[in-house]
């Protein structure tokens, strides 16, 4: 990059559908949480509306949720990538990405505020289950926000790195537990030398905190109506109240046997008694879905519960004593839990998988490189070069114990879901043919061999399908290419498809002439999708002149 | 209007329990555009206030994402949305009419009274005679009941009897008379003729009196719906009695009666053995509804009506892959639209859509989702229950259903590696044995040779330990089996088994993998369990020992060692062997180790491991 001081700075952002943090690597090569201008590690990701084109972001937004509930928004997340969606405020509407880019504007601010300097570049988190359509969102939103977005990737594998970073050079296999507030992930890791890959995973992209406040709260509003025939929930801004009080029982439940819900509507007042046995009960089919997906992900990989070394606990809602209960009776031991904080490690995983992926001229990298070559000299006393443990006893005294640099780490993110192609079989009827399949890791390339359907046919078309499925209607088609002047040749004529899938979300499709396999034709796919660029700069300059606060 | 997007405001506002989306919104149909502006701005917002909220969250989003739709339709597409609805509403009405008639039909006789009872709920419905006059006409076709002159007597056409039209003159009418008593001299069955006679003579006396043939004419239109009031205009003339008539036999009463073309109104006295839909499996038929006084009346149900039959019944045995299957269920309601059903089932892993049967009767397809991967245990039994509410009747489908264990990941991926891939280098043997005794189903055997590997059937995955064995349901259905397995060419064979055959396959697999890999030299080799690996490589032995004692040197008897040095991969596949010893380079000797050795996976050696196993075997005696 360029020789400013900062052009090693990238900002790991969690953007989470409740909240929202984000963290960077110092020079050291410790990752450090990036306080918001409120000096809270954490941001909640609600925006309030006050004016045409000017809002807050953060815990003023969330206290005005009772107030103007109509001008808030919350748990956007849960709608990114979806097309029809948009909200309007003062007569302006705005998609989700929009509505993600503001509270990511918030966030680049803040933290140019705490850092002292400008911040472009970024690495923000997602869901592991998130499909394109939802990634490709958010990538848009971050876009829009005036980030250089140098990659997205998944939220467990961002944990895993926090949490295995300094652990580095032994052989475990981590088991990433996210439930945050609006989503849910299982995947299963595995840090081999120093190597990260991810074995399998599953989730929920609908499943979270959201769903035990919603239950706590309808259990609560049924009881009113039972008592005096109003429903609280009819009414936005009664509702809200509601909701709020909830939520803080349902976050007191997970320390203290009983809360208690004040309610009060239309002149009626009811204290609504619950205790955490009730709660349970309640919540207990959601739990049994965690547990199942749990289940799930290792019977994927193959293993069982005695494979995993540990279990990290990620998101705010792994706080439920339930939760870890359940857990506990699956594995039939007490689970390990890594001594993590579960708010933060996404985000700091984030800035340390930007630096060693995208920087490796940051200060960080370069102390390592110091001191591989230094250990060299010394006559390669030190065994491994990934076994991090040894050189900290060597390190010299100004830098900070536990750390030189980041060690060369190799991380894989993995599809989410398959990818294949629509093709016509003997009997020239459509099915799907997967070529890259789910949880295989990125970059990858892989090839099919397929046949002329007809003779003498001179072009192909490529559909480029998502997804589980035997038909067009169970998968989703993100692309379609026609690579044209292909040799007619006489029907089953052998050819071969390659499908290469970058980090950068680009799919490259390659067919290899029948005859020449050196010639190839080529088309490309963004998988990132979504907005035109003069769409996004329309809507990045919309958003330079928008009020955040 | 796109009858796409009135079928999903529909779906809407049955979910809120709404008409119209006028009635939704609260406004009138006349109501000006700016109007309606205002009211979809203010639900705009309650709807962006409500998002959140479980109990309106759908109601919300549907609105904040049809928005456009909403506006669309009742500002521009109004005059269609209207017509539509209007449309939409005759069709409802025709229902419940077509209901009213069925009830009236069940007896599988139309009398007069019945057919005044018909118009009477036409009219009280709001529904014009002749669309009334067609529903009626068509279900009495489809149900095969017929018109009969009073309730009480069988009615007998006198014109048909004669063989004429009924503005034959009076000349015609003596003539045809003569003759066809003449005829019925040359009828050998005496009681026949009696009968006959009897038909003939009551035909002349009636209509040979004037007054007695005005009479009888005017009593033949109301049965045969001939006159003009009721018949609708423009429809042919004899359509009304036409779709009546048509199910029914020739008649006895008239067995030299000409051609049809002669005899415009067809036979009207038969009774067919009529199926009125679907009889309901009660004993007595209750009587027809009674004509109802208004269209409340109409809706009331009888409960006899109300009833269901399910198509499979009983228990289904599924056997399932990995992904989810559709199993459809038909339910054949009968009766009135009151009479919804409701299904039931009590399993995470099976879902029904949908769960409630209303609207008007007919067949409904249920969809049922099977989940195996949500499914605890590899077999478990789900019974889905069918219940009408109205009647009580209840009816149940039990599923028995079996998942194949989880395969390990890189199995998947091999699977779809090979679908399309060029298959070739596999033998096939193939052993039919005469069938058992007692022929049931087939029997389907697969041994995969290395005894490894995936066998799908049908692209479904019902083995990953080269074993099948199938033996339930095999009755000549055409079956594509396929055997994959990491390193080994796959292979594909269209196979039937017959019922009570016996099926042996033992395809032997190609080996493609060079077993030449060399691990990576950045990464470190991974710890390896040995006594895992060991449990692991102890299986291989009577494999080994028996390419030992084939291909290896020495004289028969002779001890023979080999020690192997194994590396494997990520994915614990050992993907290449040297032996130590000199002497045992022999090709078919390493061929045959290498196929045994790349068959075997070592659990949870996720890594480039190295490790070494010694096989020992005795050599066998010469060929
Ligand atoms: N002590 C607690 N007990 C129960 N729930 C809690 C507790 N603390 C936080 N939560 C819940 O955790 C959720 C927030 O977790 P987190 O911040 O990890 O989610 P997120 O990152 O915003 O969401 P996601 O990762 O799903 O996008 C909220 O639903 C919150 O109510
Ligand atoms: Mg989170």
């Amino acid at each position: 990059m360029s020789s400013a001081p900062n052009a090693g700075v990238v900002l790991g952002i969690d953007l989470g559908t409740t909240f929202s943090a984000m963290a960077v690597v110092d020079r050291y090569g410790r990752p450090v949480m990036v306080m918001n201008s409120e000096g809270q590690p954490t941001t909640p990701s609600v925006i309030h509306f006050y004016d045409r084109d000017a809002c807050v972001v953060g815990d003023e937004a969330t206290k005005m949720v009772v107030v103007d509930p109509t001008n808030v928004v919350r748990f956007i997340k849960r709608n990114m990538g979806e097309p029809d969606f948009t909200l309007e405020f003062f007569g302006r509407s705005y998609t989700p990405q929009e509505l993600s880019a503001i509270t990511l504007k918030k966030l680049k601010e803040d933290a140019e505020e705490a850092l002292g300097h400008p911040v472009t570049d970024a690495v923000i988190t997602v869901p592991a289950y998130f499909n394109s359509a939802r990634r490709a969102a958010t990538a848009e939103a971050g876009a829009i926000a005036g980030l250089n977005v140098l990659s997205i990737i998944n939220e467990p594998t961002a944990a895993a790195i926090a949490y295995g970073l300094d652990r580095i050079g032994g052989s475990r296999r981590i088991l990433v537990f996210d439930l945050g507030g609006g989503t849910f992930d299982v995947t299963l890791m595995e840090m081999r030398g120093v190597s990260f890959r991810t074995l399998a995973s599953d989730g929920n992209a609908e499943l979270g905190g959201k769903d035990w406040d919603d239950r706590l709260l309808n259990f609560v509003a049924e009881q009113f109506v039972e008592r005096f025939g109003l429903d609280p929930r009819d009414d936005p801004q009664p509702f809200q109240e509601l909701y709020e009080r909830c939520l803080h029982a349902k976050i007191s439940l997970s320390t203290k046997p009983k809360a208690v819900i004040p309610v009060n509507y239309k002149g009626h007042r009811m204290v609504a008694n619950v205790s955490r046995e009730e709660f349970e009960g309640l919540t207990a089919d959601l739990v049994e879905q965690c547990a199942v997906t749990s289940q799930l992900v290792l019977e994927k990989a193959g293993m069982g519960w005695n494979d995993v070394d540990e279990v990290l606990l990620v998101g705010g809602s792994t706080r439920m004593p339930m939760i870890r209960t359940m857990l506990d009776g699956l594995a039939g031991r007490r689970v390990q839990s890594a001594n993590i904080n579960p708010d933060e490690c996404v985000a700091l995983g984030a800035a340390l998988a930007g630096v060693l992926r995208h920087r490796p001229e940051h200060p960080a990298m370069a102390n390592q490189r110091q001191a591989l070559a230094r250990r060299a000299r010394d006559g390669g006393r030190e065994n491994s070069p990934g076994s991090p443990g040894a050189p900290a006893a060597e390190a010299p005294q100004a830098e900070p114990a536990g750390f030189i640099g980041l060690p060369p780490v190799k991380v894989t993110d993995v599809t989410s879901h398959p990818l294949g192609m629509i093709v016509l079989d003997r009997n020239m009827n459509e099915r799907i043919y997967p070529l890259i399949p789910e949880a295989t890791a990125v970059p990858c390339e892989k090839a099919g061999r397929f046949a002329y359907a007809y003779d003498g046919m001179t072009a192909v078309r490529v559909e480029v399908t998502e997804g589980h499925g035997q038909s067009r209607d169970e998968v989703k088609v993100i692309g379609d290419v026609v690579l044209e002047d292909m040799p007619p040749r006489p029907r089953g004529t052998p050819i071969e498809v390659i499908y290469r899938y970058g980090l950068n979300q680009i799919l490259e499709i390659d067919i290899l002439d029948p005859d020449r396999k050196d010639h190839v034709r080529r088309a490309r796919i963004d998988l990132r999708g979504g907005m035109s660029q003069p769409h996004l700069d329309a809507a990045r300059k919309r958003m330079a002149a928008f009020q955040v606060s | 209007m796109d009858s796409r997007d009135f079928d999903e405001i529909e779906r809407f506002l049955t979910t809120v329990g709404k008409a119209t989306l006028f009635e939704y919104l609260g406004l009138g149909e006349d109501v000006a555009d700016e109007a309606v502006d205002a009211a979809l701005q203010k639900r705009r917002s309650w709807a962006q206030g409500q998002q959140s909220n479980p109990k309106y969250r759908t109601e919300a989003i549907w609105l904040i994402k049809n928005m456009g739709l909403v506006k669309r339709v009742l500002v521009q597409e109004r005059g269609g949305y209207l017509g539509e609805l209007q449309q939409r509403e005759q069709g409802r009405k025709l229902q419940i009419l077509k209901q009213y008639i069925l009830g009236t039909l069940a007896e599988g006789r139309l009398s007069r009274r019945d057919k005044a009872g018909v118009m009477q709920q036409a009219r009280a419905l709001g529904l014009a005679e002749p669309l009334a006059q067609q529903a009626l006409d068509e279900l009495a076709a489809q149900t095969g009941a017929q018109a009969e002159g009073e309730p009480s007597e069988v009615f007998v056409d006198h014109y048909l009897t004669l063989g004429l039209r009924p503005d034959a003159d009076y000349n015609s009418l003596y003539s045809s008379y003569r003759q066809r008593l003449e005829q019925l001299r040359h009828t050998l069955d005496r009681q026949l003729a009696e009968e006959q006679r009897d038909a003939l003579e009551l035909a002349w006396r009636v209509l040979s009196d004037p007054a007695a043939r005005e009479a009888f004419d005017q009593q033949r239109r109301l049965v045969v719906g001939g006159a003009a009031p009721i018949r609708p205009a423009g429809l042919p003339e004899p359509a009304a009695a036409g779709p009546i008539a048509r199910a029914t036999e020739p008649a006895p009463r008239a067995p030299s009666a000409p051609a049809p073309a002669e005899a415009p109104s067809a036979p009207v006295e038969l009774r067919p053995k009529l199926a009125l839909v679907e009889r309901p499996a009660e004993p007595e038929a209750r009587p027809p509804l009674p004509p109802p006084t208004s269209e409340r009346e109409a809706l009331r149900p009888n409960p006899s009506l109300g009833r269901f039959s399910i198509e499979p019944a009983g228990t289904l045995a599924l056997q399932l892959g990995k992904k989810p299957q559709v199993v459809e269920l038909k339910v054949r309601r009968v009766g009135t639209e009151a009479a919804p059903c409701k299904l039931f089932v009590e399993r995470a892993w099976v879902s029904v859509e949908p769960r409630t049967l209303s609207g008007p009767p007919g067949e409904h397809t249920v969809q049922i989702t099977v989940d195996p991967s949500k499914m605890e245990r590899e077999s478990a039994v789900a019974i889905i229950t069918v219940l009408s509410e109205l009647t009580g009747q209840r009816a149940t489908l039990t599923l028995d259903v079996k998942r194949p264990a989880p395969a390990p990941v890189a199995a998947i991926l091999m699977v779809a590696m090979a679908l399309l891939a060029v298959i070739g280098g596999a033998a096939w043997w193939l052993s039919r044995p005469p069938p058992p005794a007692a022929p049931q189903s087939g029997v389907l055997i697969v041994e995969v040779d290395p005894a490894a590997g995936e066998i799908s059937v049908n692209g479904d995955i019902l083995s990953t330990n080269g074993r099948l064995r199938l033996d339930q349901g095999l009755r000549g259905q055409a079956l594509k089996i396929g055997v994959q397995l990491d390193g080994f060419a796959p292979v594909q064979e269209a196979v039937q088994v017959q019922a009570g055959e016996t099926l042996t396959l033992r395809p032997v697999l190609e080996l493609t993998d060079k077993m030449d890999f060399i691990p990576p030299r950045d990464e470190a080799p991974a710890l390896i369990d040995e006594a895992k690996a060991r449990a692991a490589l102890d299986a291989t032995a009577p494999a080994a020992a028996a390419c030992l004692a084939q291909h290896g040197p020495g004289e028969p008897g002779a001890t023979i060692t080999a020690t192997a040095t194994l590396l494997s991969t990520h994915e614990g596949w050992i993907r290449s062997m040297k032996l130590r010893e000199p002497g045992l380079g022999r090709a078919a000797l390493q061929t045959c180790l290498r196929r045994v050795v790349r068959a075997t996976r070592l659990p949870f050696v996720n890594g480039y491991a190295q490790t070494t196993y010694t096989w020992t075997a005795q050599k066998a005696p010469g060929r």
